[in-house]
Parts: C-alpha cells; structure tokens; sequence
C-alpha cells in the first residue's frame, strides 16, 4: 500500500535526484570548456613566450646586421637588444607562462640555449662593422638560436593539438565515465522507484480483484449454503405439514381444530419464507428459467385482486384494480410474483387509505403501477428499499410478515426479465412501485391461461401414466401398494400414515436397495412409486427407472424434491414421472393417489 | 605585451567573483585618500595647483625614466626627465613577493609611485607605460593612490641590467593586496622606459 505521505517522499526523492543528476551534467560540462579554455590559454602562453624571444632574436639580429652595414645603429643599441633578447630566456625557464614549455621541452635544450648567450655577449662586444668573420659567426650562432626557439614555438603550437588533445581527452573520458555512472545510478534509482510505484499500483489492482473473486466466491458460497439450508428446513417442514394435515383429519374438536389451523398457517408463512429464500438463490445462481409470451395485463390483475381481497379487507384498506385490456411481453409466471410482491408489500406497509393496481400507456411501453396512499420512503432510502433484509425501522411493526425479502426478489427478477422498475414516493403522502415493461407483439403467443400461484403446480403435478391393468397383481396381496422411498424417517412415517388416511396401503424403503429388495425378495408389487429425489446413493429417478426395469412395467412414480434444479423436473417428465416439490401436503398427497385411480 | 594581456584576461576570468570586493575596497581607499588630502589641504590651507611652481631639477647621469603627458612640472620641454640618482631621492619603498616571472620571491626597492606622479604634478587619469621593447600598458592613476606602487631601482638589492628586465621594473604588491594577484601582472611593466600621463 502507498500511502500519500510515502508517495511525496518518493516525488522528493526522484525530483532531488534529477537535479542531481541535472547540476552533476552542468557542472561536467561547465568543467570541460574551463579545462579547454584554461589549457588553451596556458598554450597560447607558452608558445608567445617562446615567439616573444623569437622575436627579440630577429631584432638581435637586424640590429646586428644594420651595425655590421654601417648604418645608423650604435653598438650600444646592440648591446641594448642583446640585452633585451637575454632578458626573454629565463622566462622560458622559470615564468609562468612558459609552464607547457618546460612540460614539453627537455630542460637541457632550454638551458643548452642559455649556456650560449655568456658567448654571444662577448662576440657582440667586440664586435665591429669591419669583422666580418665575427659577424658571420654571431649570425650564426644567433640563427641557430633563433631555429631553436622557432622549434619550441612549433612544437608547442603542434602539441597544443596532440598532447594536448590527450591529455584534454583523458580528463573527458573521466568526466565523460563519471557522468555515466552518474547516470547510470540516477537511472537505476528512477527506474526502481517507477517500478515500486507500478507494482505498488499493480499489487492494488491484483488485490481488489482477488477481492472481487472472494466477494463472488463468497456469495456463491452464501447461495449454496441458502440453497442447503432451505432443503435440510424443507426435510422437517414437510413432516410437520403431512403430520398437521394428518392430525386435522383426526381431530373432531372445533376448539382444537382451530388451534391445528393456526398451526398450519404458521407453517405455511414458513414455506412462503423459505420459498423467497430460495427465490433470491435462484435468481442469483441464475437458474430461473424465462419463458416469454403474450401476458393479459386484465387477468392478471384480476388474480391480484382475488389473491389480496381479503387481506386488504382485514386491514380496513380499500384495494382498486383498474382494468386493462394490453397484453405485455413479459414471462406471466414472474411477473405475477413482481406484481404479487409489490402488492403485498403496499398492503403490509400501508395502515389506512387505499392500494391501486392499474396500467398505463406509454408510447411502446407500459407502465404498471402499485400505489399505496401508505407512509411513503423518504428519498434517502429510496434506492436501499430493494436491498435484502432491508427495512424501514418501525418499532411498532414486527417481523411477522416477513424480513423485506419481497423487494429485493423484485428488483432481481425485474432485471432478469429485463423490465426497469421506477419508484416515486413522498414521506407521508404514499408510494408508487412501478414495472416499465413492453407491450406484447400481437403475433405473441398467449400466455397459458391462469397459472397458479405456484410453479410447482404449473404444469399439473401428476401427469402419471395409468398404471396397466392386471399386471400388478403380486401373489401375496401385496400389490396396489404404495411404496415409499424415503431415507427421512419421520417423512416415511408421516406419509406412511397419510397414505392410510386415503385408504391405501403403503410400504416404506429408506433406499433404492432397500426397494429393490422388497420388489425382489418379497414379491412386492407397487402401483405407485414416491421417491424422495434426494436419496443416498443414486437418486429417486434412477431409483424408479431401476424399479420399472425390475418389474419390467411403468408403474406410476411421483417424485419428490426440495431442489430447486429445473433439470430434475424436465428429467422427471421425460421419463413420465410425476413432480411434487416439497413441503407437500396432505392435498398433494391425495392428488397424486386419487390421480392414478385404483384400477 | 598580448601574452600578458591573455595571461590576465584568463585569470580574471578564472577568479571572477572577487571584483565586486575589490571595486569596494578600492573605493573605500579612494575614500581614505580624499579624507586624508583634504585634511592636509585644510591644515596647510595649500591650493591643489601649487605644486605647479615645483621645480624639477635636471639630471646629470644616464636618463632611464622620461615622464611626459598631463604634467606640470618639467626639467625639459613637455617632459620630466630622470637619472637614478633622482629615482632614488625620493622615499625608498620595498615590496616583497612572488611573481608569474619567476620561480623565487623577489624583492623589489625603489620610489613609490605616487610620489613620483606628484613631484611631475600628474592631472590625467591614466598612465601608459612603455617599456625598451615597446611593450605598452595602460595604468590607472588611481592604482598609485590605491596600492603602494613602486618603481623599482633594485631587484633583490641590486640594480637591475636590462637582461633583468631592468632598469626599471613597475611593482605591484602582488602578496600583500590578494585582490590584485591576477589583474596587476599585466601592468607589472619591466625594462620601463617611459610613462605618459594622460
């Protein structure tokens, strides 16, 4: 993690490090016209300086030359440029100016030429216009000296050039190198820190993705825990709503009977719950299977209507449905669970006034409102309503209808069917939920006609083939029972004696095996099979294919599951199987025995 | 001499951030230098142009030094003239120090130049020194007020022969007045001959 305190010291230390590594540049380069400057001036120096004697050799010698010619040169203005020319050597030797001189000149040359001037001296004193031998002499001597300069003045003018030249290039090379390293470390230190800063970033990054795989990890996790934990509650649930129905039956007893009413509603609020729970799973792991059609908007909320009639009744609110002849491109099934929702909630929510189911208009779309004259949302929780779990805190107002599930399996499966939902309320004044969804071609096929409630009873529960006539007859009187594959014990149990009830005789295996043993071993013949989908080992299918192979007949079988896999029933119906989903109740139970007849 | 002309354009170029110091320390001896003139005037009550009655005498040995140019008091025409006997009349001064010419210290003796400038009367502002090979540099007057100047006689207590850059060489305290080491060399005119003030 960079926090900004660290980032501004890396900013601090990358920007101290370019200016470095920019005055470190300025300063070599600064350094390298000084050093060419001052060894270009020490050369010009020293050649001038030998050049200056040159030239005081060449006066010498005109002056010489003018004297031996008789003209108006006195031999003390010789003697005085002599002189003159004496005073210039010793600055070759020692001056300042002369340094690259002696640096390139052999001592002994520069001194060679001194040890000649004590001789040049006493010639010139004695020389006079008439000697001409002594002239051509000292012509020579001073010729030879003069060449001598002339060879320092060109050697150093030829070294300013090459020795020079080296010993500048060295000392760049030097620089040149140092300035390398320099850059080479500023660089690395750059780039290191760049790269701690992309790594930093990218670690970020791996980081809030790894997140987001938890998350999703997380609520698959949830789902399958929900989807479980809603199956093993189903297991309990489905006994206790056999057994209620059962202990109804036997109860005579009005007092009593109310109090098993009581009982079987609460367990029917149960169900309800636990079916929204699994709901919201379906809809999460995206196992809710959409089937368009052509949907009578009027039918449906007539439906609406008879569904709600009663409970608005009860709390004194008066429920107006206003009529509507559109059809809309939705699936029915799931838009009456939105619509069902959205009323329910607007009738648990509002305490007196009015809840208006109506439809209208726009354009190719069309609007369905549910409008309460209830307390309304305040803007802030507006879009929080349709979050799970969420609700509005009202002390007064207990959990008993539920825990604000209904909106969120709105929201989700408005998304599903790809409707966009709107939602208008003031605090006080009341809400308006509403569904923007298309309207339905004309060449649409018709939604199937009145669905009930329940999926599960859509389509019919038992399409069970009839059992075949005579050929069930086992010798032991055995045959036309029913039998039960259940590994829960008290479901067996608790249909067991439902199945008695109905008049019927019913025979228990708490596996596959077990069943096949007792078709095997004791000759039972089964006029109806009820499997538990779920049973250790292979599952109730393959335990009623197993059994119809056995038997070599296709003896009704029903099915029944607390999963919420669509496989399982198209897999049920394939094979002609009937589907029950649980908790069943006694009425289901009745069905699927009353619908395959004794024949 | 363009040698030495290149030799200090090159130092003061090295050194640089010195001027601004010696421009001030130079102006605080000006400075000094009124204060103490104008005491002497008001304590003597002497106008500045009285030394125009001096009179110079004449010189009886060899002339080594002819002063010409914004003078006022003469011992020929247009110039002053002198031998080494009237060189060394004047207050003898020595200094002490290192040079760019040489690998010792040398010490050089002989009449501060100023007063030298004030026995010819001297009213310009500059001085051209010209020496026995014409080399030819040009000396602020004022360098005589600022800085004990001397007109060298002797080197290392010798007369100076012309193959040691003599008979007069100009010195310039080049140890003791660090802000000077690399702007006076070029001024440190040897074999002097001539001045002229201008």
């Amino acid at each position: 993690m960079t926090t900004p305190s660290r980032r501004i010291l890396t900013r601090t230390v990358i920007a101290i490090v370019a200016l470095l590594f920019a005055s470190a540049g300025f300063v070599s380069l600064w350094r390298l016209v000084e050093e060419r400057d001052r060894s270009l001036e020490l050369f010009r120096a020293g050649s001038w300086t030998a050049v200056q004697a040159e030239i005081e050799a060449l006066r010498l010698l005109d002056s010489i030359t003018a004297f031996h010619h008789g003209e108006e040169v006195s031999h003390e203005e010789v003697l005085r440029r002599f002189e003159i020319f004496w005073s210039r050597i010793p600055l070759l030797l020692e001056g300042e100016e002369a340094v690259i001189v002696r640096q390139l000149m052999p001592q002994q040359k520069i001194e060679n030429l001194f040890a000649q001037l004590p001789r040049i001296e006493r010639a010139i004193r004695v020389l006079t216009p008439t000697d001409e031998a002594g002239y051509q002499m000292l012509r020579a001597d001073l010729e030879r000296i003069r060449s001598a300069l002339h060879d320092i003045v060109l050697s150093v003018m030829a070294h300013d050039t090459a020795v020079e030249n080296k010993e500048r290039m060295i000392r760049s090379y030097t620089e040149i190198f140092a300035s390398f390293m320099l850059v080479i470390v500023c660089g690395s230190l750059l780039l290191m820190m760049l790269l701690r800063e992309l790594r930093g970033s990218s670690r970020l990054l791996e980081q809030s993705q790894q997140a987001a795989r938890e998350a999703a990890e997380a609520n698959r996790s949830k789902s399958r825990f929900l989807a479980a934990a809603s199956h093993d509650l189903r297991q309990p649930l489905n006994a206790l709503s056999l057994l209620l129905g059962l202990l109804r039956s036997r109860v005579k007893d009005p007092s009593s009977e109310e109090l098993i009413e009581r009982g079987q509603e609460s367990l029917a609020r149960i169900a309800k719950q636990l079916d929204s729970y699994l709901d919201i799973t379906k809809l999460d792991t995206g196992r809710i299977p959409v089937e368009r059609t052509a949907v009578p908007v009027g039918a449906m909320f007539r439906r609406l209507a008879d569904m709600f009639v009663e409970e608005a009744q009860r709390k004194g609110l008066r429920l107006r449905v206003v009529d509507c002849n559109l059809r809309v491109d939705s699936d029915s099934f799931l838009l009456e669970r939105i619509l069902t929702n959205l009323v329910a909630n607007a009738i648990r929510y509002t305490e007196r006034g009015s809840v208006l189911i109506g439809a209208r208009r726009r354009g190719s779309e069309i609007r369905i409102d549910v409008i309460d004259t209830g307390p309304g949302i305040a803007p802030e929780h507006q879009a929080a309503v349709f979050d799970e779990f969420f609700q509005i805190a009202n002390p007064g107002r207990e959990y008993a209808e539920g825990h604000g599930l209904g909106l969120s399996i709105v929201r989700r499966l408005v998304a599903l069917l790809g409707h966009r939902l709107e939602l208008q309320s003031t605090p006080g004044r009341g809400s308006r939920f509403s569904v923007v969804l298309g309207i339905a071609d004309k060449t649409a096929p018709l939604a199937a006609p009145a669905p009930e409630g329940e999926r599960k009873a859509n389509p019919p529960p038992v399409p069970i083939a009839p059992a075949p006539a005579g050929d069930a007859h086992g010798p032991d009187g055995h045959d036309r029972a029913v039998l039960i594959i259940e590994n829960d014990a008290l479901i067996a149990m608790s249909m067991s004696v439902m199945i008695g009830e109905l008049g019927e005789r019913a025979i228990t295996a708490t596996s596959t095996e077990t069943a096949i043993d007792l078709v095997t071993e004791q000759q039972i013949r089964p006029r109806l099979i009820i499997a538990d989908y779920r049973l250790p080992g292979r599952n109730g299918i393959d335990a009623v294919d197993a059994l119809r192979r056995l038997l070599s007949t296709d003896i009704p079988a029903c099915i029944i599951t607390g999963d919420v896999d669509p496989n399982v029933k198209s897999r049920a119906f394939e094979r002609n199987i009937g589907y029950l989903s649980k908790p069943i109740t006694p009425g289901d139970l009745r069905s699927v025995i009353v619908g395959t007849g004794q024949s | 001499m363009p040698a030495r002309f290149w030799m200090g354009s090159y130092r003061a170029k090295a050194i640089g951030g010195g001027n601004a110091a010696a421009a001030f320390l130079r102006g605080f001896r000006r400075f000094q230098t009124l204060c103490v003139a104008m005491l002497a005037l008001s304590v003597l009550g002497v106008p500045p142009g009285s030394a125009e009655s001096r009179s110079i005498p004449a010189p009886t040995g060899e002339v080594i030094l002819t002063v010409s140019g914004a003078i006022e008091n003469t011992n020929a025409p247009g110039e002053a003239r002198f031998d080494l006997a009237m060189l060394e009349a004047l207050p003898s001064h020595e200094i002490v120090t290192s040079t760019p010419w040489s690998k010792d210290t040398l010490t050089f003796t002989g009449p501060l130049a100023r007063d030298l400038m004030d026995l010819v009367g001297a009213t310009g502002n500059t001085v051209r020194a010209i020496a026995l090979n014409d080399y030819k540099s040009e000396i602020p007057l004022s360098d005589f007020e600022n800085y004990d100047v001397v007109i060298a006689v002797k080197l290392n207590g010798s007369y100076m022969r012309i193959r040691d850059k003599g008979p007069l060489w100009i010195a310039y305290p080049l140890d003791q007045v660090p802000e000077i080491r690399e702007s006076a060399p070029p001024k440190m005119v040897w074999q002097l001959t001539r001045l002229v003030v201008e």
